[in-house]
């Protein structure tokens, strides 16, 4: 218990320290920002951390972190002591400061009971998360080593460990605590974050006869961004009770959801003993319900409580709060008075410095980020200068005041763009079949229609003049970029393929969301004109429908282009696209329930949109309990519990690892390919998959470098080129001969090479490599021994002088 | 018609013969603590052997007089000169002198203090500091913080005083940027402090503290010894250091439980009295500013390094500690002048009885290591419930609230002089030092010496390189080999693990006796462990890594 206590008590310091700073940013919030004070201190913390580590001004270790910290506090103290309203702001704050206190460490603990049913760190990629969080804190010199490529600098954006390693290490939690710790502090940072945005937007949106609803407005926030998820839960919990023949899941597009009493096949659903679905990950399946046939799911439909519940440490999950931190900026910045040109940064330095800071922060968090957030804040930035001035004015203040803050983004984590090899590689028009209506329905169809909902608060009687005007403009919007999509299309070729390739589902789909980013813009254009504080809240709406339509249309190729062209892009996109809609749709629903209360037309909105969230919390309802096994076991913090627990001398020869092998020393432990007899009685492969596997686990629970982990996915963070292709199966090959060969001078070749001192004997090598593996004790020193499993040294002389 | 001119009556002077020399019972104070503050850091300095943290750094400073490359070597000021007096000497008693005479004018930077912080506070803050045992070790010893202790008083001295000349700014800059952790937070608050002022930045004036501190970082990097391998920051270094490396067989939690824990107490209670009264509308100096936000830094220190093996945190965190205290303590003296004891006078006496009698049988349970029957707990249960009512009765009334103050002194006292007597006199085994360097691992190094004296190699374990750079200094070349060389005289081997040898290598004879070179006094296991070490300070566990000894057989 000590050690949860610990970490939530550094996530609320980092927050308090960083409250003089949230303050400056977010004063016309009700609560002055608090919410957002979480996911502001950690990304300006671990900027500190990153630079002072880079430049070697701050050794390795927890003292770094400690120090990092006390750093935020440092410039807090400088923000508070040259803000005149600080005092004034903390007065009226306070109320919103301690509940958002309260907020943070409600759903901290509550996520910190859910993940300790099952806490292990072992499935899905959760190993590479673990490798990265160990990186981020172990490494010896910054920016830090690629553990599954030793010699080399990672090369993925992977900000969002080096801040969670920075509160492990102030809480001085080991990595397996501190993995799941983290997932618990990104929830409720999450959580006070869209409490405070969604209270904020909702105060400013809703007047002051409703402002009462802004409450709702952020209790239905956390609920639409942590807690709704996929209407195919509901389906998964009728199938899993027999309920529905294949009619309903025909219809809902979901026909391998039928219950095997209705049309036994392979993926059918079995009735459950229980009352909620107990199919082994049944709620993993959710997030493919977007299908080109029954049986091939071409891309992922992830939604945050489908993430907080698989519990993957993952980039995107990480950057929740950030991303919520830079909409809300965006919304500060439209909320805010006086133009905004390069005067502003001669006014105020600091201001832009941070705002710069914090740009920059997206794409070393989550690449796919910086686009859409950094856009929203463009465009908060020019729609308040179009306040004061005429358009070509305006945009001439707008790019001098965001021209420095980007070259400021760029420099400021200027050493990580130099190891970072993005794998981008440009837009394609995406000619696939599309999204079928149902399917997408049953993914966003909460979200989507709370957003829209937005729409129908913000506008007034005698708006249908304005909407008409505005119409003929925001008529581009959807129809550009579909004219870009076949203009695309046209150049590679595939026009005819697309047009084909789509069929009618996904036209439709195209079109419903063609249309409501036409609404949608149209409305926010109308509101937008007239200064109405609810634009903000359409424009995200806009921005998030405009996301989904976007998926539909383009595809950003990378490694994937060749299996599942679309599967990062929709990914990623609607990802962002659930964040803000979740926003919007919160405070469309609390706008919609005041006018209910109030008698108005639009209020009968709130009924359909509720009764969908309701339908749309089915799906944690019952996945919660399948993922805990009903609440019952034991309940641990540790990910790496389960392994002291099934094999005591594995998890011994991991800590002594740990313990003993230096953080910049190379270790060498099995690919993960297995090897067995061939033909001629040789060694020969037997299984080369290695990504998903046990290949590199030391290196992933230690931070210790290895020569080679996970091939494929260095192969997705460095590119698929030859020189790769070649490196990386040279690394395995030669690893996997320091397993395999008689020879002693042959192993020890190896170590060398790699400058590895250590060798890795425990369970995988044993089952990897079985009867192949060399008599080591003759030729290495034993350093290591628990049970069957040992650790080997290189042998050394040398002569030290004393005097 | 003028005004009556009033009438002017003097005072009548005392009578003060011009031939005598008036001193006040307060310098006769100052005076008397300064000595018992020096005097009590003597002993050490031949007593204490080399252990912790000071083990560490003298072996890394030795290595760099050796020119021998060792992390364990962060060119602080102090360590630099800890290295430079090797090239005279091999005993740590010249650096620990060095040390000592830094430490020795703490109580000069606190005499500073008084018009400040009060003369009775100041007092009290230098009393409370005589006896705090890890500041005491860390005054006395040739760690890379041996300035340390003195840099942080003189640096709150100065850094609190105002109208400094830019030039010593330079200095004091150079002075933190050379020293150790200690001063870290201290100059961490200062900054923040001026921060939090929203003072404007005259960076000529920054120019100066900017040039000292830049001058004592580029003298860091150079690595007197070794010379340069990237930027070495040796306060933030250390710091970072202090977290990872260990300094101590205890933990941080458990050397406070030891030691200081009533002086972090009573720096927290009069950090909690200073802000009440500030929050009832007294002003709060710039002084008692400076210090709170040290006193938080400090405390956030220590608290994460709770987990870590190393006494400096604790050090850390008294210091302000005892600042924050002597003004609060000074107050409640006076208080407890001032409280009403018409009732208290009959409370006050069976409380303490009824304290002795729990304490009796906790030291009993503590020797027989087991709580005790039904009976002696209720018994102990019952003395408590009536210690609790007798505290809630004094509290209840504010003109009895101060003497629980009376009642809790003279039981924070008692556990600090016990500790700081047992650091500084070596009464019993010590847990600071601890782990220290055995005397007979001196003696290893002469059987070393002796055997290749006719030929042949000293041959040592990697694992053992480190716990034998301090003994084995200066004998020559030794080889640090994982296999026994074919020309070794004499070999040192672990004694236990998987590297051991379970028996002699072929032509080699065992020197037969339980070696060990490093000694551990174990932590307390539990509450019992703790109550039995304040009763018997032989109580704790002594424990030493086996090292097994090899010498060649004659032809």
């Amino acid at each position: 218990m000590s050690i949860i206590v610990a970490f939530w008590a550094a996530g609320l310091v980092v927050g308090a320290l960083a409250l003089p700073l949230s303050f400056r940013l977010f004063r016309r919030f009700p609560d002055g920002g608090a919410g957002l004070a979480f996911a502001l201190g950690m990304p300006l913390t671990g900027w500190a951390y990153f630079t002072l580590r880079t430049f070697d001004m701050l050794p390795a270790g927890r003292g770094s972190a400690v120090l990092a910290v006390a750093l935020l506090g440092v410039a807090s103290a400088a923000a508070a002591g040259r803000d005149r309203h600080f005092t004034s702001t903390l007065r009226y704050a306070w109320p919103g400061v301690a509940a958002i206190a309260g907020v943070f460490t409600l759903f901290f603990f509550v996520f910190v009971a859910f993940r300790s049913y099952s806490p292990e760190i072992g499935g899905t990629e959760q190993p590479m998360d673990l490798m990265y969080l160990n990186a981020s804190t172990e490494s010896s010199e910054y920016p830090p080593g690629d553990p599954w490529l030793s010699g080399e600098r990672a090369s993925y954006y992977y900000f969002g460990y080096v801040q969670m390693g920075i509160l492990s290490d102030v809480a001085g939690v080991s990595a397996g605590e501190g993995y799941n710790l983290s997932l618990a502090f990104t929830f409720a940072a999450a959580a006070a974050g869209v409490c405070s945005l969604g209270f904020a937007l909702a105060r400013w949106a809703l007047g002051r006869r409703a402002r009462n609803w802004a409450f709702g407005a952020a209790g239905a926030a956390v609920v639409l961004l942590l807690f709704v998820g996929s209407l195919a839960g509901v389906l998964e919990l009728a199938a899993a009770n027999g309920w529905g023949g294949n009619g309903l899941y025909e219809a809902a597009g979901v026909e391998w959801m039928t219950p095997c009493e209705s049309n036994p096949n392979e993926s059918c659903r079995r009735e459950s003993d229980k009352w909620y679905p107990t199919r082994f990950f049944f709620w993993f399946d959710d997030t493919r319900v977007i299908r080109s046939t029954p049986s091939d799911s071409d891309t992922i439909t992830e939604f945050p409580v489908f993430s907080f519940i698989l519990g993957d440490l993952h980039p995107h999950v990480m950057s929740i709060p950030l991303v919520l931190l830079v909409t809300a900026l965006a919304a500060a910045t439209w909320r805010g008075r006086g133009r905004l040109d390069l005067g502003a940064h001669r006014r105020q330095p600091w201001a832009g410095a941070l705002v710069a800071l914090l740009l920059g922060a997206l794409a070393f968090q989550n690449a796919w980020d910086l686009l859409t957030f950094s856009g929203l804040v463009a465009v908060a930035v020019l729609v308040r200068n179009l306040r004061v001035l005429p358009l070509r004015d305006a945009a001439l203040a707008t790019a001098s005041y965001l021209g420095p803050i980007a070259m400021l983004a760029v420099v400021a984590y200027l050493p990580w763009y130099l190891d970072f090899n993005s794998q981008a590689e440009g837009l394609y028009p995406y000619v696939g079949r599309g999204s079928a209506p149902a399917q997408a329905f049953l993914q966003f169809g909460p979200l989507f229609v709370c957003g829209l909902i937005a729409s129908a608060i913000a506008l007034r009687r005698g708006d249908e003049r304005g909407i008409t005007n505005a119409a003929l403009y925001t008529a581009w919007l959807p129809l550009g970029p579909l004219l870009l999509w076949i203009v695309l299309a046209q150049y590679h070729g595939q026009l005819g393929d697309a047009f084909d390739a789509r069929g009618s589902g996904g036209w439709i789909t195209l079109t419903a969301y063609g249309l409501a980013v036409w609404w949608l813009t149209t409305v926010f254009a109308v509101a937008a004109r007239e200064h109405r504080p609810v634009a903000p809240v359409v424009g995200l709406a806009a921005v998030g429908t405009v996301l989904f339509f976007g998926a539909e249309l383009f595809l950003i190729k990378d490694v994937f282009f060749g299996g599942a062209p679309r599967l990062n892009t929709v990914f990623k996109l609607t990802y962002q696209a659930w964040i803000l809609l979740a926003v919007a749709g919160a405070v469309g629903l609390a706008g919609a329930g005041a006018d209910l209360k109030r008698r108005r037309a639009t209020g009968w909105l709130a009924v359909p949109g509720a009764a969908l969230v309701a339908l749309g919390l089915v799906y944690v309802i019952i996945a919660v309990p399948n993922r805990t096994e009903g609440l019952s076991g034991e309940t641990e913090i540790d990910g790496l519990a389960s392994l002291a627990r099934a094999d005591p001398s594995e998890y011994a020869l991991t800590q002594w690892v740990r313990a003993n092998v230096r953080a910049d020393e190379v270790v060498l432990e099995a690919t993960g390919r297995r090897w067995g007899p061939g033909a001629d009685g040789m060694p020969a492969i037997v299984d080369g998959n290695v990504d998903y596997g046990d290949g590199g686990r030391i290196s992933a629970r230690t931070g210790r470098a290895t020569p080679i982990g996970w091939y494929f996915h260095e192969i997705q963070w460095r590119g698929d080129s030859d020189a790769n292709q070649q490196d990386f199966r040279r690394r395995q090959d030669l690893v996997d001969r320091a397993y395999i060969s008689p020879d002693p001078e042959s192993v020890m070749t190896v170590m060398r090479d790699f400058g590895a001192r250590y060798l890795v004997l425990g369970a995988v090598e044993q089952r990897q490599y079985g009867t192949f593996l060399p008599d080591y004790e003759s030729f290495l020193e034993l350093v290591f021994t628990a049970g069957e499993y040992r650790v080997y040294r290189l042998h050394e002389t040398r002569a030290v002088s004393t005097s | 018609m003028s005004a009556p001119t009033p009438e002017v009556v003097q005072a009548p002077s005392p009578i003060v013969d011009d031939r005598l020399v008036v001193l006040p019972i307060a310098a006769f104070a100052w005076v008397g603590l300064g000595i018992l503050f020096v005097a009590i850091r003597i002993w050490p300095i031949w007593g204490t052997p080399v252990g912790g943290a000071e083990l560490v750094h003298l072996s890394g400073a030795w290595n760099a007089h050796a020119g021998v490359e060792d992390s364990r070597y962060i060119p602080t000021l102090f360590q630099a000169m800890a290295a430079g007096l090797f090239s005279f000497t091999t005993s740590e008693v010249p650096a620990r002198l060095l040390s000592f005479a830094a430490t020795a004018t703490v109580p000069v930077a606190v005499w500073s203090l008084r018009h400040r912080l009060g003369e009775r506070a100041a007092l009290v803050a230098l009393a409370l500091l005589t006896f705090d045992a890890p500041s005491l070790v860390l005054g006395a010893e040739s760690g890379a913080m041996g300035f340390d202790l003195a840099i942080t008083a003189w640096l709150f001295a100065f850094g609190t005083r105002g109208g400094l000349l830019p030039w010593q700014w330079a200095v004091i800059a150079f002075a933190v940027s050379t020293a150790g952790p200690l001063a870290v937070p201290l100059a961490a608050a200062l900054v923040a402090d001026w921060l939090l002022r929203g003072a404007k930045v005259d960076w000529q004036e920054l120019a100066w503290p900017a040039g000292g501190a830049v001058v004592g970082i580029l003298l860091t990097t150079l690595r007197p010894g070794l010379g340069p391998d990237g930027l070495t920051i040796a306060p933030l270094d250390l710091f970072g250091a202090g977290y990872e490396q260990n300094w101590s067989t205890a933990n941080l939690l458990t050397l406070t439980a030891l030691t200081s824990w009533p002086l972090i107490l009573a720096g927290a209670a009069g950090g909690s009295w200073r802000l009440y009264r500030v929050r009832r509308g007294e002003p709060l100096l710039a002084i008692e500013r400076t210090l709170l936000l040290w006193g938080a830094l400090a405390l956030g220190w220590f608290v994460t390094s709770l987990p870590s093996h190393a006494v400096a945190p604790l050090a850390g965190v008294t210091i302000p500690a005892v600042l924050l205290a002597g003004p609060a303590i000074a107050d409640l003296f006076a208080a407890i002048r001032r409280a009403d004891w018409t009732i208290a006078r009959y409370l006050v006496p069976p409380a303490a009885a009824a304290f002795g009698v729990i304490a009796f049988y906790i030291g009993d349970w503590a020797k027989l290591d087991r709580v005790g029957d039904t009976q002696d707990r209720l018994i102990v249960i019952g003395l408590a419930l009536a210690i609790l009512a007798v505290i809630g009765a004094l509290a209840a009334d504010r003109r009895t609230i101060a003497i629980l103050g009376a009642m809790a002194l003279p039981i924070a006292a008692a556990p600090m002089l016990i500790a700081t007597s047992t650091v500084a006199f070596r009464a019993g085994d010590s847990p600071i030092p601890s782990p220290y360097s055995r005397a007979s691992a001196r003696d290893l190094r002469d059987i070393a010496v002796e055997a290749a004296r006719d030929g042949g190699t000293i041959v040592i374990h990697p694992d053992l390189e480190d716990e034998l750079t301090w003994p084995f200094r200066d004998s020559g070349t030794v080889v640090i080999a994982s296999q026994v060389p074919a020309d070794a005289a004499v070999v040192f081997w672990p004694g236990a693990g998987p590297a051991a040898l379970g028996a002699p290598p072929i032509g080699f004879a065992a020197v037969e006796e339980e070696w060990a070179l490093l000694e551990r006094v174990e932590s307390p296991a539990g509450f019992l462990d703790l109550a039995r070490w304040y009763s018997d300070r032989y109580s704790l566990a002594n424990s030493g890594e086996p090292v097994a000894v090899y010498i060649r057989e004659g032809e």
